[in-house]
């Protein structure tokens, strides 16, 4: 009994020593959109190979002294500023990189996301053996770097709002594997996790059976009214491009449909009363996300914003991105 | 921990360093071992491929058993420096089977590092340096090589020049060991180690058959080096004595007697105008033996050296390693004037009893006729001289027990131990004592580095007889048979028996002078730079300071070497490195400003352009493609930077706009730099 009070008080004491050390080195390098690897946040210390390498060093030492060997002292001697060497070598193949963040896509809360990031350095030699990866154990080996390289890393996303990123570490062990030399980089990447879409059945304010009945059918012979071809422009949703005059004519027109005259679309807040905030925004995600395939037009009405009715890939874009955001302190950068 | 999943280029590097490592100790390693290295090297090569699978461990058990096993049956119970290097290298061998983890890799290599600084423990050449540095640089390609093999997921993605990082590496290593190397005090043994070589060691016994140095007559080793501080004495004088050998058995002479030691002998001083005092200093090539090698009555002028009552210079321990010493002779120096002690003329006296008898008569017969010992010497030499004796390193065997009537009165062919055993003998059974010394007799000049080499084929054996009154005086009857033998030196004494003993070719010669001054120079700077040397050394840069504060004058430096390095490191980063269009541009502002263009801060290129068209609207060609060729490069796309000869080209052609800058706008210009521009950007 008493050693598991004592094993859960260590492990306490531990984890609150990490976290403190954690939020110390959080506080070191606070987040920013580009970093340049200086001393500052270099850090370096002998691998366990390293240790046994010395070990090595120290034998070489001890038998040179006992056999009076002087070439035997001289190996060990030359061992040892190898060593020393390498943590120069290692060192300076990770001082100098400019690491930026460039931007995740969006996705939906608890999907994996692409990180684009930028490594590059102005040095002439070429950076090797870099690791780059939210832990040690699960890293992307990068191939060697002249000058500039743009890494992918694959993140799984957590809440809804703006893409928070935790440290990423940049590792290398490199030339040697005598040393492992690190940093923790803490970048701010622009993006935004849309909620987790919850699929429910529409529902409007003060709706009746019939009211969404009408609205389904308007949109669904919208669909089927084909009116004519415009030139495509971006964002529109590609699968009304029309494919057999892009075959013929090799350009893109946009098929365009009878605009359903519905007005009364709305994908509300104020139809899920009851609901708690993250549930309501998931719903009308859910919503938003039937609407976009199939087609529909719609409009968003949350607190405090409204996006009028539309469609396409930027309207859903908008509108997601709205509810991504939604009660979040940093202003919303205006959605077209 | 991961299995490992080494690449091929990585695992080619680990083979090429496992094979030259056990190349490198193959002469001294039983065969079975480089068959259970191939085998096992092959077995690994066989997994990788994906054909046999790995052992199991009851097999890896066994294979180690065996080897255990093997050692004890090549070596037997004794610990030898061979054959502990030879149990790291089956390991070694062995390893190559067991390499699963990433971390095992790693220990083959370094197992690789140790081994190939082991082969010091018996090869000391410059050239076994230069080859061991070459296998060290392999060694590190492979550790790279493996390291990033085992980082990598794909093998695309590791960078092809590996040996040059190891060599980069290597080369930016040396400063700082050769640093370490000339400060770092030498530290004593920390515990005792007394493991010999199995090595035959070639050189003078403490025993002499006939025959036995005729052997060493044939070997062109090394047996120590030696510098003269004054003049170089002369061949009749160079007789390097290092045993004394009192007993004979009927067959070999050997050291029954051991003369005490004195181990604080007094200087030598020059007490009348007779005495010739000669400075030396010896590099030693290690023999396993204490005897130490001087002329004549020698006091030594290194610490652990004794001489012996028999004039000897002998050391306190066995001489293992490269070893150096300075010693005074005095060549006409007399040994033991004041007498023998009883217990030393029964030494010298002895015979065994009975044998010989044709020698003992003849001996007896002519001490009858001449009872002066001089007289009586006189006599044996010009029996010698008189007599058909033959000098050869070939002298046959002797088939007889009365070994000294075969050869005085049958065969007559021998070499010096020949001559000087059946001296001695002569001289003992008329009772007048004598003895054999055994040592080197000659050097050979190395012009290029002015030092002397003495050969085992230098060896020699002489006589000394005792004269009351007079001490011991040297006599060496080789002299009376073959006398150029001690005035031309063994090459010419016995050109009959070796055709080809050392080429008369003056180019080799001259090629063999080379390399032996360098081997020279070598055991003086890097075997032994220790001790006495080092503190020399030390002293000459940092004066003359007590132990203490050398200590702390070397740390001082040691720490600031590498508090400096490191401050280059840190500086190095911080210092914004431009790239070769970004001086250029600078280069192109600087120039547009000394020609009167006022440039703001923050000017753009196309500013920059457009200022330098106002003040001079002849060059807007030039402007235009100067402006293009750093926007292209600079801005539009990172990954296409000029190369070193487009940058050279663009600054030529800034060059050659500005120089027509000045000129008078209405002058035809020469030649069109339109032209050399657009080339620029290709």
């Amino acid at each position: 009994m008493s050693g598991i009070a004592k094993m859960s008080i260590k492990q306490r004491i531990k984890s609150a020593m990490s976290k403190k050390y954690l939020s110390w080195m959080d506080r070191r390098s606070p987040t920013s959109k580009s970093i340049k690897l200086t001393q500052k946040r270099i850090y370096i210390i002998p691998s366990k190979m390293g240790l046994l390498f010395l070990m090595l060093v120290v034998l070489m030492f001890v038998n040179g002294v006992n056999y009076q060997n002087n070439l035997i002292f001289s190996f060990s001697v030359l061992l040892l500023s190898i060593f020393i060497t390498s943590i120069v070598v290692t060192y300076q193949n990770m001082a100098g990189l400019i690491i930026s963040a460039g931007h995740g896509e969006a996705v939906f809360s608890g999907k994996t996301t692409l990180l684009h990031l930028v490594i590059e350095h102005g040095s002439r030699k070429t950076k090797d053996g870099l690791k780059l990866g939210f832990d040690r154990t699960d890293s992307l080996s990068l191939s060697p770097i002249k000058s500039k390289r743009q890494v992918t890393l694959n993140f799984k996303t957590g809440a809804r709002g703006f893409l928070s990123v935790p440290r990423i570490t940049l590792y290398s062990v490199y030339p040697l594997g005598l040393f492992s030399c690190w940093t923790w980089v803490r970048l701010e990447f622009e993006g935004v996790i849309y909620p987790r879409p919850l699929f429910l059945p529409y529902q409007y304010v003060g709706q009746t059976e019939s009211g969404e009945e009408s609205a389904q059918q308007s949109v669904s012979s919208g669909v089927d009214d084909f009116r004519g071809f415009r030139k495509y422009q971006a964002g529109d949703s590609l699968k009304h491009v029309a494919w057999r005059q892009f075959a013929k004519t090799n350009q893109l027109l946009t098929k365009e449909f009878e605009q359903p005259q519905a007005q009364g679309h709305w994908l509300d807040w104020d139809a899920l009363p009851g609901y708690k905030t993250e549930q309501r925004l998931q719903v009308i995600c859910g919503w938003v996300v039937r609407s976009h395939e199939e087609n529909r037009e719609y409009g968003l009405a949350l607190p405090g914003l409204k996006i009028p009715a539309g469609r396409g890939d930027l309207h859903q874009q908008a509108c997601l991105r709205a509810l991504a955001l939604h009660g979040l302190a940093k202003p919303m950068v205006n959605a077209t | 921990m991961k299995t490992i999943t080494l690449n091929s280029r990585a695992l080619l590097y680990l083979t090429a360093s496992l094979l030259l490592t056990l190349q490198m100790h193959m002469d001294r390693l039983p065969v079975w071992i480089l068959l259970a290295a191939a085998g096992s090297l092959l077995w690994r090569l066989g997994v990788h491929l994906g054909r046999v699978a790995s052992p199991h461990w009851s097999i890896k058990g066994a294979l180690v058993l065996l080897g255990f096993s093997g050692i004890y049956l090549t070596y037997g119970r004794e610990l030898s420096i061979e054959s502990m290097v030879s149990l790291l290298v089956a390991g070694f061998a062995l390893k190559p089977l067991e390499v699963e983890k990433q971390a095992d890799s790693y220990v083959l290599i370094f197992l690789c590092y140790l081994l190939i600084g082991l082969h010091f423990l018996f090869e000391q050449g410059p050239l076994d340096y230069l080859w061991v540095m070459c296998v060290l640089v392999v060694v590190l390609t492979t550790q790279i090589s493996v390291n990033q093999s085992l980082q990598k997921d794909h093998e695309e993605k590791s960078s092809n020049d590996v040996h040059w990082q190891a060599l980069s590496l290597f080369l930016k290593s040396l400063p700082l060991a050769a640093f370490l190397f000339f400060v770092l005090p030498r530290l004593g043994p920390l515990w005792v180690l007394n493991i010999p070589t199995q090595d035959g060691v070639i050189g003078l016994s403490d025993s002499m058959s006939p025959g036995q140095i005729a052997e060493l007559g044939k070997s062109d080793e090394l047996a120590f080096r030696v510098r003269f501080d004054s003049q170089v004495p002369a061949m009749k004088d160079q007789y390097w004595r290092a045993l004394v050998l009192d007993y004979f058995d009927g067959e070999t002479w050997s050291q029954r007697y051991q003369p005490p030691v004195d181990w604080q002998p007094a200087k030598l001083v020059k007490n009348g105008a007779k005495d010739e005092l000669i400075k030396y200093e010896i590099l030693l090539q290690p023999h396993d033996q204490k005897w130490l090698f001087s002329l004549g009555v020698a006091s030594p002028e290194t610490s652990g050296i004794g001489v012996s009552d028999d004039a000897r210079l002998i050391s306190k321990k066995a001489i293992h390693g490269q070893m150096q010493y300075f010693a005074t002779s005095n060549l006409s120096g007399a040994m033991q004037q004041d007498g023998l002690s009883a217990l030393a003329l029964n030494y010298y006296l002895q015979l065994p009893s009975g044998d010989n008898p044709r020698s003992r008569e003849f001996a007896q017969t002519l001490k009858t006729r001449f009872p002066a010992i001089s007289d009586f010497t006189y006599a044996l030499q010009r029996y010698f001289n008189g007599t058909e004796f033959y000098y050869t390193l070939n002298p046959g065997e002797l088939e007889t027990s009365n070994t000294i009537d075969e050869f005085l009165f049958d065969s007559r062919k021998g070499f010096c131990a020949h001559y000087a055993g059946s001296l001695v003998y002569l001289m003992r059974s008329v009772g007048i004592p004598a003895r054999v010394v055994l040592g080197y007799l000659g050097v050979e000049e190395n012009p290029v580095a002015n030092y002397y080499s003495v050969y085992q084929y230098n060896a020699h054996a002489w006589v000394e007889i005792w004269l009351q009154g007079r001490g011991w005086l040297k006599i060496d009857p080789t002299g009376w048979v073959a006398p150029e033998r001690i005035e031309q030196g063994l090459e010419e004494a016995v050109k009959r028996d070796f055709a080809g003993f050392s080429s008369n070719s003056p180019w080799l010669k001259a090629m063999r002078n080379q390399f032996n001054a360098l081997n020279y120079y070598w055991n003086d700077w890097m075997l032994n730079y220790k001790g006495a040397a080092q503190q020399q050394l030390m002293n000459q840069f940092f004066g003359d300071r007590s132990d203490t504060q050398l200590i702390l004058l070397v740390l001082a430096c040691l720490f600031s070497a590498v508090g400096i390095g490191f401050v280059f490191m840190f500086l190095d980063v911080r210092r914004e490195k431009l790239s070769d269009e970004q001086k250029l541009l600078y280069f192109y502002r600087m120039k547009l400003q000394n020609f009167g263009i006022q440039l703001q801060a923050g000017s753009s290129l196309t500013q920059m352009s457009e200022l330098a068209l106002a003040v001079n609207p002849h060059l807007q060609v030039e402007l235009h493609d100067i402006r293009l060729a750093f926007e292209r490069s600079l801005y539009v796309n990172p990954d296409s930077r000029m190369t070193r000869d487009e940058s050279k080209a663009l600054k030529k052609c800034i060059k050659l706009m500005f120089r027509k800058f000045n000129r008078p706008v209405d002058q035809p210009t020469g030649q069109s730099p339109a032209g050399q521009t657009s080339s620029s950007q290709n």
